[in-house]
């Protein structure tokens, strides 16, 4: 959502006529939920054409369902799957691919387009990208952020060469002027499984929204108050709460400081109508442990929670192809981190270079507690030199930052619209 | 907020109502559960729990329930209810079960017609449909009353109101939702290890059934050496430790209690399948070994069937080969999935062990680690094939092993009266035992071209094994033990025609099932296991 945002802003900054062929906000609304602050940061010139996008799994209104579906809920999906996937392969979205052609068709026929800028997932959008391309010659980017066929949490391969959407994929980054991932790992998985296409292949990172993010904190906590460790984010599944939750409570001890500090959980337990339960059951059994949970925050509340911080842990899952948009946004508040995840994980590359960052060689509580010891230390005794350095390192990975070089390369490369 | 949640389902298990925690305890829900089965016992966390009686339009009462911490009020109805059950009873048994009498349909028909579940409908402000059967009721009622929003799953009224709540302000001051301290009286705790220098674990899975008496065989046959096994499961197993998902997972208290314990106690562990060892963990397996390994700790891996039988190596190599019935997509989830595991195994700067001889296929430097059971317990004085028609045992897998081919064979030489088919359920080993023992020939599964505990339990009870287990494994079998794999080899095409020489050459039954005897008690009665294990836990000049 951020990075669309940032690529047509930015776009539309670099004096291009913007189009964003996009899904209708009822969709948006009803599955996902909406920030409605998010689009009024909308750049005024950019147009928005929107197509429906059907997506029945996301209708839980009963009451709008056919009779067929109301005996069969699964059967009737599975049903529905199968034929949206005749279309693309892709799961759920094939059904949204006549629909975007036609729109992309007719925006092309009132105004030639020049480039395309195609973001996944779904990577349906970028079947809009081959269709101007092998119809009209329009070059397009295949921003592919995370992987199609290479499950990032995993490391599993989901879609081997000789399936469908793995022959799809290849098409469509062959056919691509450039194709954009998300950190140098995925990049190079992508280079080593296409080595055909490997010389348009690049890294655009994401980064971190000024105006979503803490404001930086260039104080040392005051001794004489509690400390507060902090977290923000969904606590899903897939971060090793139960690891870090161990090692606080050995740190707490060995460490009076961090005995007599707390940590603060925010966020949305689960994924969805997932609701999280194990989560739950963790935190609770450590809320003697100086632990509490917050419940989840809204998006204007963010600075307020970090406000609330004197340190913040970063927890996440996933290995070395998962960089985690969180990262950037902690990264700028100039506070310490600790962080509690597997040590290749491709985000330890951005933090390696923060002054106040404090990693876990391992996920041993021993390991994680001695993070915990050396960040709250830090939370009192680092200066406001050091928390300068903290917010400068942060500032390369600001989101406009990241996105305008390769902006202006591909438009450059497709010949429309000097930069200036 | 009045809520009405509207299930199918016939048992409640105690996690149901989970996702109710994620509502914002400040705002104010009255919570009615409408259900067709009964609870075994009075629900907490609801505020009004009613049952629609499945009985015949148009006598279909709505009784209540009664609910944990409310006192309920008996009316006629209740005694309506138990009178109309009764009726059904009667009629069922004079005219056989009705036609129609699955939950979601007699949900269907009450929620379509019934006044009073209209009623408590258009009294909601939301109606959910807890499960897919409860779908076509809530559907009726929708066309019923106006008003309510209808929901499906619970967890969608959950995202609405959590998302609606946290579009609020919250009050940032205090955690709004301080969770209460859980306090944990006693947990499942590993018995005391007799003193040893080399004290060995193995854990957590013991999907193969034998981690107890690998661990007996390892402390009575290897000097100095004791042993111990765990196993993460919610039912009862043979191990020394039986720890439920629920402490394993989400315990602090206990997680902690238990790494102490493994770090402070064990030299050796045997991680089965690629394990958590120290609890649940969603950061990869490899961490913890890692961790285990800076403690000191040698950690030896054993893969025990399917986490590496690659698909494709097998349906290269062995006709039968389950995977052509599973469809496409599952075939390819295993692949990635068995060849993932199969690089790590490779990978793993240590010991590797594979449960049963075909696995070398895949892992080819492991050491085999026999199958151990104790046969003194399996075994039997009951003679074999002295009966005019022989009893055929056989274990029922799931669709992966593909026994459905199987079991059609037997039943149809069953119906021909050439055997007695009976099949043998997985769970309880002493059921077995007996079960295995009053039958004359045992038939194991086709699809792996390799046996397992089944065929080894039957072995170990002198009953005749029937099996398809590949040239490569037996010639295996005998250059590592000397002696010759005594199940009698057939496949789908030849196993009518194998049983049928069998029943024929009944004369030689008895000496064919001294074999298999003699093979189980040599290989899989513990020792071989130990020995297996020796190079390991003992090695050379230690």
């Amino acid at each position: 959502m951020y990075r669309g945002l940032a690529t047509a802003n930015t776009l539309a900054e670099l004096d291009c006529d913007v189009t964003v062929l996009t899904a209708d906000r009822e969709m948006f609304i009803r599955s996902t939920g909406i920030d409605e602050s998010l689009e009024k940061l909308v750049d005024p010139r950019i147009k928005i054409v929107r197509v429906k996008f059907e997506w029945p799994e996301t209708e839980r209104d009963i009451s709008q369902w056919p009779l067929e579906r109301a005996k069969d809920p699964a059967g009737w999906l599975a049903n529905w799957n199968r034929e949206a996937e005749a279309v693309f392969p892709e799961t759920r979205y094939g059904a949204w691919l006549p629909g975007i052609v036609e729109a992309a068709e007719e925006i092309h026929r009132q105004s030639p387009i020049d480039l395309v800028v195609a973001t996944a997932n779904p990577n349906v959008d970028v079947a809009v990208g081959l269709h101007l391309y092998e119809t009209a010659g329009v070059p397009y980017v295949y921003d592919q952020r995370d992987a199609w066929s290479l499950n990032v949490l995993t490391e599993l391969i989901d879609h081997r060469q000789d399936t469908l959407p793995a022959k799809m994929e290849k098409r469509l980054i062959e056919s691509s002027m450039e194709s954009w991932f998300v950190n140098d790992a995925i990049r190079d998985w992508y280079r080593q499984t296409y080595p055909q296409a490997s010389s348009k292949m690049h890294s655009v990172m994401n980064g971190y929204d000024p105006d979503f993010s803490p404001a930086p904190n260039l104080l040392p906590a005051d001794p004489a108050e509690q400390l507060t460790v902090g977290y923000l984010g969904t606590i899903t599944p897939q971060v090793p709460l139960a690891e870090t939750l161990e090692g606080w409570v050995q740190a707490r001890e060995t460490d009076p400081l961090v005995a007599s500090a707390k940590l603060e959980f925010y966020g949305n337990l689960g994924h969805f109508a997932k609701a999280g339960s194990n989560e739950r059951r963790l935190l609770q059994g450590a809320a003697p442990y100086g632990v509490h949970y917050g419940g989840p925050a809204g998006k204007v509340n963010v600075r307020e929670v970090y406000a609330k911080f004197d340190v913040l842990v970063f927890l996440t899952g996933g290995g070395k192809y998962v960089t985690s948009g969180k990262v950037f946004e902690y990264m700028a508040s100039g506070l310490p981190i600790v962080s509690c995840h597997v040590p290749e994980l491709a985000a330890a590359a951005l933090l390696a270079d923060y002054p106040l960052w404090f990693p876990t060689k391992d996920l041993s509580p021993e390991s994680i507690a001695d993070a915990f010891s050396q960040a709250c230390a830090a939370a009192i005794s680092a200066d406001e030199a050091t928390r300068r350095r903290c917010i400068e390192h942060a500032a390369n990975y600001e989101r406009s930052r990241q996105l305008r070089e390769p902006l202006e390369r591909v438009l450059a490369q497709a010949g429309s619209v000097v930069p200036k | 907020m009045k809520i009405l949640l509207v299930t199918a389902r016939a048992k409640y298990s105690p996690n149901w109502l989970d996702p109710l925690q994620e509502l914002d305890p400040r705002v104010q829900n009255e919570i009615t559960v409408l259900a067709v089965h009964q609870p075994k016992s009075p629900l907490a966390e609801i505020d009004r729990f009613v049952i629609v009686d499945p009985s015949s339009v148009p006598f279909r009462p709505v009784t209540e329930f009664p609910v944990q911490g409310k006192e309920l009020k008996l009316r006629w109805t209740h005694s309506f209810v138990r009178v109309l059950r009764v009726l059904r009873k009667v009629r069922s048994k004079l005219f056989g079960p009705p036609a129609e009498n699955r939950s979601s349909s007699q949900l269907a028909i009450a929620c379509r017609t019934s006044p009073t579940i209209k009623k408590l409908a258009g009294e909601s402000d939301v109606v959910v449909a807890m499960d897919a059967a409860a779908g076509l009721g809530v559907w009726y009622l929708a066309r019923r009353v106006a008003g309510p929003q209808y929901l499906f799953a619970l967890g969608t009224l959950v995202d609405k109101l959590v998302v609606k709540t946290a579009s609020e302000n919250l009050e940032l001051s205090e955690p709004t939702r301080a969770v209460e301290p859980v306090t944990v009286e006693d947990f499942p705790q590993m018995p005391e290890l007799e003193p040893a220098s080399c004290r060995l674990l193995i854990a957590p899975l013991n999907r193969a059934g034998n981690e107890q008496f690998w661990a007996r065989s390892a402390s009575a046959h290897l000097p100095d050496v004791a042993a111990r096994s765990m196993v993460v499961s919610n039912r009862d197993q043979p191990s020394d430790l039986i720890v439920d998902t629920a402490h394993f997972n989400t315990d602090l208290a206990w997680r902690r209690y238990w790494r102490k314990h493994v770090v402070e106690t064990y030299t050796h562990i045997l991680a089965e399948s690629g394990s958590p060892i120290f609890g649940g963990s969603v950061t990869g397996t490899e961490n913890q070994y890692l961790q285990l390994s800076g403690y000191g700790i040698n950690v030896a891996r054993l893969a025990i069937g399917r986490d590496v039988r690659i698909p494709s190596f097998q349906a290269k190599s062995n006709p039968w080969s389950p995977y052509a019935a599973l469809g496409s997509e599952q075939v390819r989830h295993l692949e990635s999935v068995t060849r993932h595991m199969v690089d790590i195994f490779e990978s793993h700067d240590g010991e590797l062990f594979v449960a049963t001889p075909g696995l070398q296929e895949f892992i080819p430097r492991a050491t085999w680690l026999p199958i151990a059971l104790d046969t003194a317990e399996w075994s039997t004085d009951l003679p074999v094939m002295n009966r005019s028609v022989p009893v055929v045992a056989h274990v029922p897998s799931n669709s992966l092993e593909g026994w459905t081919a199987i079991d059609s064979i037997l039943k149809d030489m069953h119906r021909s009266g050439e055997i007695e088919y009976r099949k043998v359920g997985k769970g309880d080993p002493a059921k077995r035992i007996s079960k295995f023992a009053a039958a004359d020939i045992f038939v194991d599964q086709f699809e792996t071209a390799d046996y397992g505990r089944p065929a080894c339990e039957a072995m170990a009870l002198g009953r005749i094994v029937v099996g398809h287990v590949s040239a490569e494994v037996r010639e295996q079998v005998l250059r590592q033990t000397g002696l010759e794999l005594p199940i009698v080899e057939a496949n789908p095409e030849t196993l009518p025609a194998v049983l049928g020489d069998i029943i024929k050459k009944r004369d030689q039954a008895p000496e064919m099932a001294q074999q298999s005897r003699d093979f189980a008690v040599k290989v899989h009665g513990g020792q071989a296991s130990a020995e297996a294990l020796r190079p390991w836990l003992l090695p050379a000049g230690s």
